[in-house]
């Protein structure tokens, strides 16, 4: 099943490089503003406290765009309000379940799809962030602390990364435009929320919890990241089974 | 039909939809006929047909296929099964070589010769997009696709339509000959008559959802008639068997020739002219009626 899957998930991955590549340049974009942001938020809290950011705009491209770096999102049926009503996610995959592939192969390789994406992106994205902060950066927070930065928000983003096929593959295309922003409510509001009570942003948190607490929040972040994975994989084989392709 | 030649046995099969329900209904397809699935736009023909390949979940009802659970062995069943269904059109952007290295994969028994070999007999180009296709170039592939595994059990969709007259003969050869072994059967979905004349052994006419007929089409001529007679009494436009009747001038549409006659006789009502229905003609009443 696992080499099937790998198989399936590698064929299809040759179809949408074109896609794959527009999403990256997005993303080298997103981590240029996410770099200078980061490296004024750095600067806040272990040397002043004056802050010179938004940190709205860093914690939403955290909280609200890393988790998406699991989906081709500059793939058409992302670019075209025609997906709300030809659902062409639903259609490959009645195609799909139109051969004689387990429906466990199936989620399986949407779970590779998405993996090798968030892996792809997330490269992309932390390797802009980077090259394009300051030496300066590295000064005030230590290349170790950094990785265990971008080990947390790999995790977090591992986590919640499976939601994109769910609901690709498990839902219909009107689901695949309107579910992602019924989610960015929530998101705003906790960010608000915990801005009104503690005055601080979640990455500003996430940099004093590895200066007091070090690696072990980020092996946490990965076991989620690891967890939520599985989760989802069995949501989407569960939904698979169900749901009606046409 | 007997369970154990049955290749296709479906109990109480139901689907509901907003505006529409199919079933429940009761069918099977015996090894080594072909059955065509006739009825409107709108009937359940193809809804069937995807509930036969799991691609619609049904809500009530057992599918058995070879004798196996659909539910139980379904990538087993699969492999065996042909299905022709417009599902194509996602993977515009592929060219047909790249089309049935996908598929084949999944296919154990995939003979590439036999694909190299249909391609070319149905004049389609490997290197072209399937987007860039024609509406009948398309059905071709689709038809070649369910063909190249060597199943035992075809499904079709409408295979001709838009599909030119060489192909389409082409492809009633290919039908013929996938049956020769007399271990194989084809549930063709259709709208033309004359495939079901030339390659069906039983008719199923489905309407709004439901089976109102299932025949033989040999008994078509045997059973079905338009009889012109001298008056119609109430006691014969009660009966089951009468289509349908009308007045002026007094006639009589029948599935069951022979049970008629005996009751006209019975009734004293002469019988001046009887015509043999063709199975065009039958189907139209059926459909027509139902509407």
């Amino acid at each position: 099943m696992v080499k099937q899957a790998f198989w399936f998930a590698k064929k299809e991955l040759k179809y949408h490089v074109t896609a794959m590549i527009s999403t990256a340049l997005f993303v080298v974009f997103v981590g240029i503003i996410a770099a200078l942001h980061l490296e004024d938020a750095v600067h806040t809290i272990f040397v002043s406290d004056t802050t010179t950011y938004s940190r709205f705009v860093l914690d939403f491209l955290f909280i609200g765009l890393t988790p998406t770096f699991g989906a081709i999102f500059f793939a058409k049926p992302y670019l075209t309000f025609r997906t709300i009503k030809e659902d062409p996610y639903g259609k490959r995959m009645a195609f799909f379940r139109a051969l004689p592939i387990p429906v466990k192969t199936l989620a399986l390789s949407r779970t590779i799809i998405m993996l090798t994406t968030l892996v792809t992106l997330s490269i992309v994205f932390y390797t802009t962030i980077t090259i394009t902060v300051q030496t300066s950066f590295f000064t005030i927070l230590s290349p170790e602390k950094y990785i265990i930065f971008i080990l947390i928000w790999f995790g977090f983003a591992l986590m919640l990364a499976g939601f994109n096929p769910f609901v690709e593959y498990g839902t219909s295309g009107k689901a695949l435009f309107i579910i992602p922003s019924i989610v960015l409510i929530p998101i705003i509001i906790t960010i608000i929320v915990i801005y009104q009570i503690f005055d601080l942003g979640i990455v500003e948190t996430v940099f004093l919890a590895i200066d007091k607490l070090g690696w072990i929040v980020a092996v946490i972040a990965i076991l989620l990241g690891i967890l939520g994975s599985y989760i989802w994989n069995k949501l989407l084989t569960k939904r698979l089974l169900k749901r009606d392709y046409l | 039909m007997t369970t154990t030649t049955s290749l296709i046995k479906v109990k109480n099969l139901r689907k509901q939809y907003k505006k529409f329900i199919l079933g429940p209904i009761d069918f099977e397809v015996e090894m080594g006929t072909i059955v065509g699935l006739v009825g409107g736009n709108g009937s359940g023909k193809s809804t069937f047909l995807r509930l036969l390949m799991q691609i619609i979940k049904a809500d009530e009802g057992q599918i058995d296929i070879f004798n196996q659970s659909l539910q139980e062995n379904e990538v087993e069943i699969k492999q065996k099964i042909g299905y022709a269904g417009e599902l194509l059109e996602p993977f515009g952007h592929l060219h047909v070589s790249e089309l049935a290295s996908l598929i084949s994969y999944w296919y154990p028994r995939w003979d590439n010769e036999r694909y190299k070999h249909l391609i070319q007999r149905y004049q389609i180009d490997p290197e072209e997009t399937f987007a860039k296709a024609s509406k009948g170039t398309k059905k071709k592939i689709d038809f070649v696709f369910a063909l190249c595994h060597h199943p035992t059990l075809l499904l079709l969709d409408e295979p001709t339509s838009g599909v030119d007259i060489i192909s389409q003969r082409k492809m009633r050869e290919d039908i013929m000959t996938f049956m020769e072994n007399g271990e194989k059967s084809v549930l063709l979905a259709t709208h033309v008559v004359e495939e079901v004349n030339k390659l069906c052994d039983y008719v199923t006419v489905l309407d709004a959802g439901k089976v109102v007929e299932s025949f033989n089409k040999d008994d078509v001529y045997e059973h079905w008639a338009r009889m012109w007679v001298s008056y119609i009494p109430d006691s014969v436009k009660q009966q089951a068997y009468v289509v349908q009747y009308d007045v002026e001038p007094c006639q009589i549409v029948t599935n069951n020739m022979n049970a008629l006659g005996a009751l006209l006789e019975q009734e004293q009502v002469t019988i001046t002219h009887t015509q043999r229905l063709t199975v065009e003609e039958v189907l139209e009443f059926l459909i027509e009626d139902q509407q």
